[in-house]
């Protein structure tokens, strides 16, 4: 049923850098929540495949000295869900894992995985790019880090390298402390399904202007992505419904939704205008403003 | 009635601690000794020529048994009431679920590998995918032979006059109504398990719902592969949910059959969740267009209505759900004057089955959704005009039902009710409600619409209960032991029910037209009166009472106590009694049997005809709100009242309501087989839309009790009604919510969303 040619379960991050660089058909499988209905789909032939879903060093979530969020590609949706980490500094991504499949996905299913998969519809990616995330990368020839906005090429296609595997994520003080975020998937079902658009909202705010403001959307284009012409005509501007029309307006000419047999572009359209509202909305309430 | 110890207890039902455990015993358990397993090829287009087929490569794979094409299938091997389906196909495809070939290995990983070595070559042709397009004359032909794409079938019939009803209406509501392609998602797939004896005597272990009805078909299908005068014995194991699903026999049957006969050993062919969507049939989708009217009274004039079916390459039962769909047309409301004609359409498509409603909640769809909008044009308010058309107990209608028993107008109160206990008018929050009828004393589409019975008691007072009926999932076993038990004076643990085996059990029709509880209810309480005969004739010389005098409770033969009070009343264990009758001189042991055919009417030449002894009804009422800018719907509030006739097991009654009301919101709002030019698009449950278990909603499911006389214990069938009104419902309280009419289904947001912009536009 599932067409893969060699199985190896190394234990930490060295030894599989170096299984991945001796086997030219290598392919990591965390969760497995993806790569496995791939293969039973027949799109991958004689893979070998590199579980690194135990691998400790893969799974933290942690706070290190200079306040950077540090979370780990192994870490399940259920270890974000249950971290008081996560918990007190970036809810937002919570409810990001939250929406991820069901129970029994998010139990298996890694974060990294679902960044790495390289779809549009990943429901951590657009979070992550509201917090300006970075991804820790390791290969035979060191590590490097690249934030996640570069690391997206393509429909499917993620600036991962042949020998390389991913660390983690890191998120920088500056990116989380004083925001507040939130994260809606807008879908068919209430679980068990993919968005049909996703969008997060991060936001700080003082007085009743915004001092920063970043909203990325999933499904809105072939890749997760970021409006930044919409968030630098947002900085600096009162709260009001009018700004929030505004930003349903401005975000339409960034977006670039697509037409399929799940659902056509105008109505993901009308989707991605009224979550632009909906989410800054809802954030704004939440802490007190009035609009 | 008020006596009852076992009838009307919601004792949970028997098998669920072994499905519970994961030890009932599926299909997919079922292992024989030298078993191969097979599998299919299916077409890579929606309509081509075969040009040629090479088999060899497959042939020569180590672990191949046998490989069939078109060419190894009898000529009269053909499938469905209809015969235009070989289980193989030899020189064309017409749709992408065609078998081509078929594997016998002794993997299925083997038999997989087969599967892709066979070499075909095709020739593609123009496919036909709408069915009203495919009436026209210069389409292409699904099947030359038949010369045209129009099924040849009866479905017309006019009641009344309805020319001069129209003429004479005050007012007249015209619509199209659209349903489309929903599949019953069985949990447990489908697969069968075909071994022949030495003497060509078949065993088949399959899901099915008509063991004897199959078994009919199987043995037609050994004649054309000359197997005169063979037994056929048809084994269920335990059935992963049915809905109509296995109400047919298949090709993965049949073709494990022929390589059951060519290789001389058990072959099993077990369906994949893909394959299960993508080779299974649907229910029927329907293009409706309707015309009712009334007069300024609000009583309903007539009904006009005219449907195309788009059959698909082949024809399994979807093509008979119009004589389905005429109940509600003919029947619901009062209604004098009814016309209905109905097109069957051959295309490229899918083909359709059998589907919890069979037919009923497209039909009702399109009715009570066009009865809003015929009360709103009449300035009447929506409950009333179904108030004042209500059915009602001893009516008789064009049809020919008649109605025995009718707790329609109950059920519409205990709505409203429901409906107007928070009647504060709330932005974008609407309320909507849709009535249904459906047969509930048995159906006879058949010659026969009965059921056997065999029932026997050991030395112990267990009763062991041989039963044509099928339990597959719903809960017959229990309602079947509760009967039994209630009629015996025992406890439901007494009662074993066998309903596995053609080889053991009695005939029976099939587990269709929520007929079920009735015509195997009434059969089994038939055996069990003839038993309780024996048992207090005997007890009546034991105990030296009058058998009139005797009551059967807790186990044991009461003398009803006319005596003073301190003496306790002469009795006789029940166990003991068996033990006495067994073991003297000239012993007996009890059996009875019992064939249960109610006492219902064919349908005539013209349709008309008492279909069944009884009809269920029952109303569903929502409250919900629509997004105005995402186009989303959400249930606030859901109240299904059905007249059960009794609640033989109101616990399984209830789930029986909650899993029609949850496979209605499916067909309402997500659920749809997509096709592409013929082509499965989401053979999946991501894709296919299906309710879980975080989409469900609250249900309220007040239970109507009418007693009907001719009913086990007054109960009806319930089996279906759940998910007929569901759908219009929802259209309804759409509608009262934000003034937007969805009129093909599923109402899915994108749907709801463009119809407020055009809403907008127009304002």
């Amino acid at each position: 049923m599932f067409d893969f040619e060699k199985y190896i379960k190394p234990e930490t991050i060295d030894e599989t850098i170096k299984y991945i660089s001796e086997n030219s058909d290598a392919r990591l499988i965390a969760g497995g929540t993806d790569i496995l209905i791939n293969l039973k789909k027949g799109k991958f032939e004689n893979l070998t495949l590199i579980d690194i879903h135990d691998i400790k060093e893969l799974k933290f979530i942690k706070i290190d000295d200079n306040k950077n969020i540090l979370i780990g590609s192994g870490t399940t949706f259920l270890n974000i869900i249950e971290s008081d980490i996560i918990k007190k500094h970036i809810p937002m991504l919570i409810k990001a894992a939250s929406s991820v499949g069901g129970p029994q996905i998010r139990n298996i299913a890694t974060i990294g995985g679902n960044i790495c998969n390289g779809v549009t519809s990943a429901d951590s990616a657009s979070s992550l790019f509201a917090l300006n995330a970075v991804l820790i990368l390791k290969g035979i020839n060191g590590k490097r880090e690249i934030p996640i906005s570069d690391f997206y090429l393509g429909h499917g296609k993620v600036d991962l390298k042949e020998t390389e595997i991913l660390i983690g994520f890191k998120i920088t003080p500056n990116n989380y402390k004083g925001y507040f975020g939130h994260y809606y998937k807008y879908a068919m079902r209430n679980s068990m399904d993919i968005a049909t658009i996703g969008c997060a909202v991060s936001l700080k705010i003082n007085h009743g202007v915004f001092q920063d403001y970043r909203i990325a959307y999933g499904v809105a284009a072939p890749v997760p992505m970021r409006c930044l012409k919409t968030e630098k005509a947002v900085i600096n501007q009162k709260i009001s419904n009018e700004l929030l029309n505004k930003i349903s307006n401005m975000v339409e000419k960034e977006v670039n939704p697509r037409t399929s047999w799940r659902a056509s572009k105008e109505f993901r359209m009308n989707i991605i205008k009224e979550l632009s509202k909906r989410v800054t909305k809802k954030i704004l309430i939440s802490v007190g403003e009035k609009i | 009635m008020s006596n009852l110890n076992v009838v009307g207890k919601p004792i949970p039902k028997l098998d669920a601690a072994q499905k519970a455990l994961g030890r009932a015993q599926y299909i997919q358990d079922i292992k024989l000794p030298e078993m191969l397993y097979g599998k299919i090829l299916y077409s890579k287009f929606a309509h081509a020529k075969i040009i040629n087929i090479n088999t060899s490569k497959a042939e020569k794979l180590s672990g191949v048994y046998a490989v069939l094409t078109g060419k190894d299938v009898p000529k009269k091997m053909k499938m469905g009431f209809y015969k235009d389906n070989p289980p193989i196909k030899k020189d064309k495809v017409c749709s992408f679920r065609d078998e081509v070939a078929a594997v016998a290995a002794l993997s299925p990983e083997i038999a997989e590998k087969a599967l892709s070595l066979i070499e075909i070559e095709y020739k593609e042709l123009k496919g036909i995918f709408d069915p009203e397009k495919a009436m026209e004359k210069e389409s292409p032909l699904v099947h030359e032979y038949h010369k045209s794409n129009v099924l040849k079938l009866p479905w017309k019939l006019h009641y009344g006059d309805v020319e001069k009803a129209e003429k004479e209406s005050d007012f007249i509501v015209k619509e199209k109504f659209k349903t489309t392609w929903v599949t019953h998602c069985c949990l447990g797939t489908s697969g069968a398990v075909a071994l022949f004896d030495s003497n060509d005597n078949l065993t088949i272990h399959t899901n099915t719902q008509i063991p004897s009805l199959a078994q009919k078909d199987f043995l037609e299908a050994l004649r054309s592969m000359g197997l005169e005068n063979k037994r056929v014995r048809v084994i269920k194991p335990t059935i992963g949910g049915g809905f109509g699903s296995k109400l047919d026999t298949y090709a993965y049957e049949h073709i494990a059959i022929l390589l059951a006969h060519k290789t001389r050993k058990p072959v099993k062919i077990i369906f994949d969740r893909k394959e299960e969507f993508k080779a299974t049939s649907t229910r029927q989708p329907a293009i409706i267009y309707i015309k009712q009217g009334c007069n300024k009274d609000g009583k309903l004039t007539f009904r006009d209505i005219k449907m195309v079916l788009d059959n698909g390459a082949y024809t399994s039962w979807g093509a008979t759900t119009p004589s389905v769909m005429m109940m509600p047309i003919t029947s619901l409301y009062r209604v004098e004057n009814v016309r209905y004609k109905a097109k069957c359409v051959y295309t490229n498509n899918t083909y359709s089955q059998a589907m919890r409603g069979y037919g009923n909640p497209q039909a009702t769809f399109a009715i009570e959704s066009n009865l809003d909008m015929l009360a709103q044009k009449a300035g009447i308010d929506r409950i009333e005009i179904r108030r004042i058309n209500q059915n009602q107990p001893g009516d008789i209608t064009p049809q020919g039902f008649k109605i025995s028993s009718c707790g329609l107008s109950k059920c519409i109160d205990k709505v409203e009710k429901e409906l107007k206990k928070d009647c504060k008018k709330q932005e974008n929050v609407g309320t909507g409600i849709a009535s249904l009828i459906h047969v509930g004393g048995g159906a006879r589409i058949y010659k026969s619409d009965g059921c056997g019975v065999i029932l026997k008691m050991d030395d112990y007072g267990k009763v062991d209960i041989f039963t044509g009926g099928t339990d597959m999932g719903q809960g017959l076993d229990n309602i079947t032991a509760q009967i039994v038990a209630e009629e015996l004076g025992l406890f439901v643990e007494d009662i074993n029910v066998v309903h596995s085996d053609t080889d053991i059990c009695p005939w029976d029709v099939g587990a269709h037209a929520s007929r079920s509880t009735f015509v195997a209810g009434n059969a089994a309480l038939g055996a069990a009166q003839k038993i309780k005969e024996k048992i207090l004739k005997f007890a009546s010389k034991i105990l030296d009472a009058s058998i009139k005098d005797l009551i059967l409770r807790d186990r044991t033969i009461f003398v009803k106590d006319n005596s003073e009070k301190n003496i306790p009343p002469k009795s006789i264990a029940i166990d003991k009694l068996l033990r006495k009758a067994h073991f003297s001189p000239n012993g007996t042991m009890l059996m009875a049997d019992y064939f249960y055919d109610p006492d219902n009417e064919n349908m005539g030449k013209d349709f008309k005809g008492n279909m069944s002894v009884t009809y269920a009804f029952g109303v569903h009422g929502v409250k919900l709100t629509v997004d105005k800018e995402t186009g989303k719907v959400e249930i606030l509030d859901y109240i299904a009242a059905h007249d059960v006739g009794r609640a033989i097991n109101p616990l399984l009654l209830e789930g029986q309501v909650y899993g029609g009301v949850v496979m209605g919101l499916g067909y309402a709002l997500t659920e749809e087989v997509m096709h592409k030019n013929g082509e499965n698009m989401n053979a999946d449950f991501r894709d296919y839309k299906l309710f879980t278990a975080k989409d469900a909603i609250k249900i309220k499911a007040p239970v109507i009790e009418t007693n009907d006389k001719y009913g086990p214990f007054g109960a009806k069938g319930i089996g279906e009604p759940g998910c007929v009104p569901t759908a219009p419902a929802i259209a309804n309280a759409i509608y009262d919510a934000v003034g937007v009419r969805i009129k093909d289904l599923p109402i899915t947001p994108e749907k709801v969303l463009a119809a407020l912009k055009e809403k907008s536009l127009q304002e």
